[in-house]
């Protein structure tokens, strides 16, 4: 990995990139199941539409953050056209990376958000 | 026929035109998938709202992501990844800097002769190391077009630096006779290269594009000075004489505009969902 490609060098990413990579996850993952994995996590707080999906998906294959799978599923159980895709070695360090990020805020906020919340 | 089967899917194509075309090409058959998608699970109560709203929603989605996807054509959702090159790049983008400004000075200060040959190598490797850098940067984005850019020009320089050194030491001996038609096609070879390097760097725009532009142009103007393609002339100077010499101009103007470019490169802000 290149100095500048190192997980805590690499800058922040937008909202919906990142929430698109956590619904990837692990898996391989087609836009639809993106779409609707993306509404579960954020509790139906963002819900993506075809375009958001895929202008998004697009800048992520371009970065190298994602790319497309070669599995195609069994006919039976999905249409065999979708395009599935998976994180990629960066893009599972750039979500790291974003979580750590995200992770420090809420410890910085938690102590005073907490209290005035109740 | 029903608003969301056949009419639905022709109003939703109609839409889509209003992303770029090469966006279309990569991702109108997902999306219109997706759009399907979306108004089957409102027509069964698997999305709030219902088909009305889901059109709205659509509606919605391709208002608000088509022109964005014009403004960001050539940006990254990253910010990037490689849009904050690593020390090395950098480095390389400072000798490209070096091979421009060789190349301009020769225009400010009249040098002598023998200064002609370690400028050329000078030159030579800089724009080796530039090119190198530009790879960098572009391979993340389209690796096989970049290699594509980059091999060829990092060939024909490695060919011309070769027969140049051979001739400062003298070796050039053992291409007595054939010597001139050997560097002419390295020649061609290399402004040739350039080109193509250039004209891909344009494509992919990773870099600076007017940079590229004006590196090719540069090449394509250089090359019309070669000797042996009888344009340019000693004794009765034509107009390739003035436009071979603009061409060195450029391609050092060029060089100077990508090494800047990919030298003080910052990462920027982060984009807007």
């Amino acid at each position: 990995m290149e100095a500048g490609t190192e997980p805590r060098s690499l800058p922040p990413i937008s909202r919906t990139a990142f929430h698109v990579l956590v619904a990837i996850g692990p898996e391989e993952r087609h836009g639809y199941a993106i779409m609707q994995e993306v509404a579960r996590i954020t509790n139906g707080a963002t819900r993506l539409g075809p375009g958001g999906v895929y202008t998004t998906i697009r800048r992520l294959l371009d970065d190298g953050l994602i790319e497309e799978s070669d599995q195609r599923p069994n006919v039976d159980v999905d249409d065999q056209r979708r395009r599935y895709y998976r994180l990629t070695g960066l893009g599972r360090a750039v979500v790291a990376a974003e979580a750590a990020r995200l992770e420090s805020l809420v410890e910085a906020a938690r102590p005073w958000a907490q209290e005035s919340l109740r | 026929m029903t608003f969301g089967g056949g009419i639905g899917e022709r109003v939703y194509r109609g839409l889509l035109r209003l992303y770029p075309a090469e966006f279309r090409d990569r991702f109108a058959v997902d999306m219109v998938q997706l759009f399907h998608d979306k108004l089957r699970d409102a027509r069964t109560g698997g999305a709030s709202g219902g088909t009305v709203s889901a059109w709205l929603r659509l509606l919605a989605d391709v208002v608000a992501t088509a022109p964005s996807e014009y403004l960001r054509r050539n940006r990254t959702v990253a910010h990037s990844l490689s849009s904050a090159p690593p020390m090395s790049t950098r480095a390389l983008g400072v000798a490209g800097i070096m091979a421009g400004a060789v190349v301009l000075v020769a225009f400010v200060i009249e040098l002598p002769q023998e200064l002609f040959p370690p400028r050329i190598v000078l030159m030579i490797l800089g724009s080796i190391a530039l090119i190198l850098a530009v790879h960098r940067r572009q391979a993340a984005i389209a690796p096989t077009l970049a290699l594509v850019g980059a091999i060829p020009a990092v060939l024909a320089n490695a060919w011309y630096l070769a027969l140049i050194v051979l001739s400062m030491t003298g070796n050039g001996r053992v291409l007595a006779g054939t010597y001139g038609l050997v560097l002419f096609w390295a020649g061609v070879a290399l402004w040739l290269s350039i080109v193509l390097f250039g004209v891909v760097t344009i494509r992919i725009g990773a870099v600076s594009r007017f940079g590229a532009f004006v590196v090719t142009l540069g090449a394509l103007l250089t090359l019309t000075g070669m000797d042996r393609l009888g344009l340019v002339s000693e004794s009765a100077p034509t107009i390739f004489n003035t436009l071979s010499q603009v061409g060195i101009f450029l391609l050092g103007l060029g060089w100077i505009l990508l090494g800047i470019d990919i030298a003080v490169r910052r990462a920027p802000e982060p984009l807007s969902p």
